[in-house]
């Protein structure tokens, strides 16, 4: 036992430097990379016991143990891992007082970037406030809608033109 | 402290309940320099591996409550020849009625938080290493 735990310091000890900047790099907090470091190195140790033969590269296996204990982690917790963590470390003082923070910004930035051109035309459209109907009730009226996309077409297309839509879905668009 | 609070010396021992740790992590956060000290500095010099002394002073530490991080930080100002220096940060977690410590998670055995919170702060430290059990070191 002694001679195992000493070979397990003289090989792993060194790359406890390194497996905390991996960590932190996973976990994107420092308390939650040392409690990383801490597990991985124990259950490192307690796998190599198991083992039939040591790891080839050991620095490469105790970083995917790492790896591994951290998706484990989040999956437990939930949540991805890129989650508020992040946001919290740019600017944790605008986290603290509830504004919202650059990742957030960003986050929203991107979502909006990648919304496909149709939907964000269809609830422009679909969202065009009109005489006694404020813009919120309209918003919600089209996200209420069971096809917006068909009611709102219909809503275009000229009066005189026969509608396969049916009344009782467009009279839902409108609310 | 809470009769069941859990004090934790990262990457060395955890205690629970307030009676335990008050005569060993509590004990060793207030005159723990005594041991960490070398002889010559008026220590005894077995309380860590000697290469991280450093200089440092049989004196109990000074500490000061930061806010880092949204979290409140206990930081332990240890004396040196040359002056003082945090070697340890420590972490408070209170009661749900905010008068007692449920929680203390003390970071002296942890060379990396150390030194990462203190460039944060831009604080001087000094590192302790890493734990190891009796007669490894």
């Amino acid at each position: 036992m002694t001679q195992a735990w000493r070979r397990f310091l003289e090989i792993y000890e060194p790359l406890r430097p390194a497996l905390y900047r991996f960590c932190r790099y996973l976990s994107r907090s420092p308390w939650d990379a040392e409690d990383l470091v801490q597990d991985t190195l124990a259950r490192a140790f307690a796998t190599l016991g198991a083992l039939a033969e040591p790891p080839r590269d050991p620095r490469a296996w105790l970083f995917r143990v790492a790896s591994n204990l951290w998706i484990d982690h989040v999956r437990r917790r939930g949540e991805r891992p890129t989650d508020a963590t992040p946001a919290a470390e740019a600017n944790p003082a605008a986290t603290a007082t509830g504004a919202p923070d650059r990742g957030t910004r960003e986050a929203a930035g991107t979502l909006l970037v990648q919304l496909s051109p149709q939907a964000s035309t269809r609830s422009r459209r679909s969202c065009r406030p009109r005489s006694g109907r404020s813009r919120r009730r309209c918003t919600a009226a089209a996200a209420s809608s069971p096809n917006p996309i068909r009611t709102s077409r219909a809503r275009r297309r000229p009066a005189h033109s026969t509608s396969s839509a049916p009344r009782s879905t467009r009279a839902t668009s409108i609310g | 402290m809470l009769d069941h609070a859990t004090v934790e010396v990262v990457g060395a021992s955890t205690f629970y309940g307030a009676i335990s740790a008050r005569g060993t992590v509590l004990t060793g956060m207030l005159f723990g320099s005594r041991r960490m000290a070398a002889p010559a500095d008026g220590g005894r010099g077995d309380g860590m591996d000697p290469r991280f002394a450093q200089g440092v002073l049989p004196e109990p530490p000074r500490f000061e409550l930061r806010f880092h991080r949204g979290e409140p930080l206990l930081l332990s100002w240890y004396a040196h020849h040359d002056g003082e220096f945090v070697r340890a940060i420590s972490l408070v977690e209170l009661s749900s009625d905010g008068d007692r410590v449920a929680r203390l998670r003390n970071y002296f055995y942890t060379p990396e938080i150390i030194v990462e919170l203190c460039g944060e702060l831009a604080l001087p430290c000094r590192i302790n290493g890493t734990f190891r059990a009796r007669g490894d070191a």
